[in-house]
């Protein structure tokens, strides 16, 4: 059985998807791929918009779309000593 | 300055004290960073711990370095500035910086947000310290307690993540612990002092080695 994630692996989950697509990812792709609820997903995009993980685009079919900031660029390069430091004091 | 420390240890002490507030100064402006690149509360409150711990160290240190200097010899007599009573200002600064390290420590562990308990936690702990009539006793035994809650906390994250950082994390709290409670001892055994610095020395050098792992990115 899978470990339960917590909160940093599904922002980097959510992140890497939205980099592997590029400029146009919907949030039901970034929902299923990250496999999240759809309660989940509501929250976790809003926390990333207002952290400045990412932005919001809507196209002229009123669709929206996502894609990284340089903020969301530097959290997915800084994973791995992001991920240690707070496995290795347990603030997950 | 507090304790019964052999006099062959004086000036050590105060380069242990130093170093001991620079290496945790170091990891709270790390929490900082990871704070701002991931915006995890924990690590923000994890910076404001060491920046706690380290404070109370580098006051240690200065006072220490200062009563080390002869300050009867520049320092009045008889008012505010004697050395009577900036002993008791940097006992109490110490102590109160310190203690509030361990209390934010506590309430990371704890991993329950709500500013009631941490209020608490903080409430009793200041109470305790200012009413006490062994103040040192006090100040050592709620060190003692809350770094063996801490220790425990930091055990149980190691078995539940078993990598060598959550290891070293783990036995350098706990080293913290005993050196804690031999700081205890130490109100009356001057060896006690030593030890407990030595312990101490120990847990800082395993939480730099953890530092060290982070930036690599080794496991």
């Amino acid at each position: 059985m899978m470990n339960k994630r917590d909160r940093i692996e599904i922002i980097n989950d959510m992140l890497n998807i939205i980099e592997s697509k590029g400029d146009k990812i919907k949030p039901t792709q970034i929902m299923y791929k990250a496999n999240l609820s759809h309660e989940m997903l509501n929250v976790y995009m809003k926390e990333l918009l207002t952290k400045g993980f990412i932005t919001e685009r809507i196209d002229k079919q009123k669709r929206r779309t996502y894609s990284l900031t340089e903020k969301g660029f530097n959290f997915l390069r800084d994973y791995k000593m992001i991920k240690s430091f707070v496995d290795s004091y347990g603030l997950n | 300055m507090f304790y019964m420390s052999p006099s062959w240890f004086y000036g050590f002490d105060i380069a242990f004290e130093l170093v001991f507030g620079v290496i945790s100064l170091v990891i709270a402006l790390f929490a900082f960073k990871i704070y701002r690149k991931s915006f995890q509360i924990s690590a923000r409150l994890l910076g404001f711990s060491f920046v706690f711990i380290s404070l109370a160290f580098l006051v240690l240190s200065f006072f220490n370095l200062l009563f080390s200097l002869k300050p009867e010899s520049y320092l009045c007599q008889s008012s505010w500035c004697s050395v009577a009573v900036l002993s008791v200002i940097g006992l109490y600064t110490h102590i109160i910086l310190l203690l509030i390290g361990f209390v934010i420590l506590c309430y990371i562990v704890l991993k329950r947000r709500s500013i009631t308990i941490f209020l608490l936690l903080l409430g009793i702990t200041l109470f305790a310290i200012i009413f006490s009539k062994n103040v040192l006793l006090t100040y050592h035994l709620l060190s003692s307690i809350f770094l063996a809650f801490i220790s425990w906390c930091y055990i149980r994250n190691f078995l539940a993540n078993k990598q060598t950082k959550t290891c070293l994390i783990a036995l350098a709290f706990t080293l913290l612990f005993f050196g804690s409670f031999h700081f205890f001892l130490a109100v009356n055994h001057a060896l006690f002092y030593v030890m407990g610095h030595f312990f101490e020395l120990f847990a800082y050098i395993l939480i730099l080695m953890n530092f060290y792992l982070v930036l690599k990115n080794d496991e």
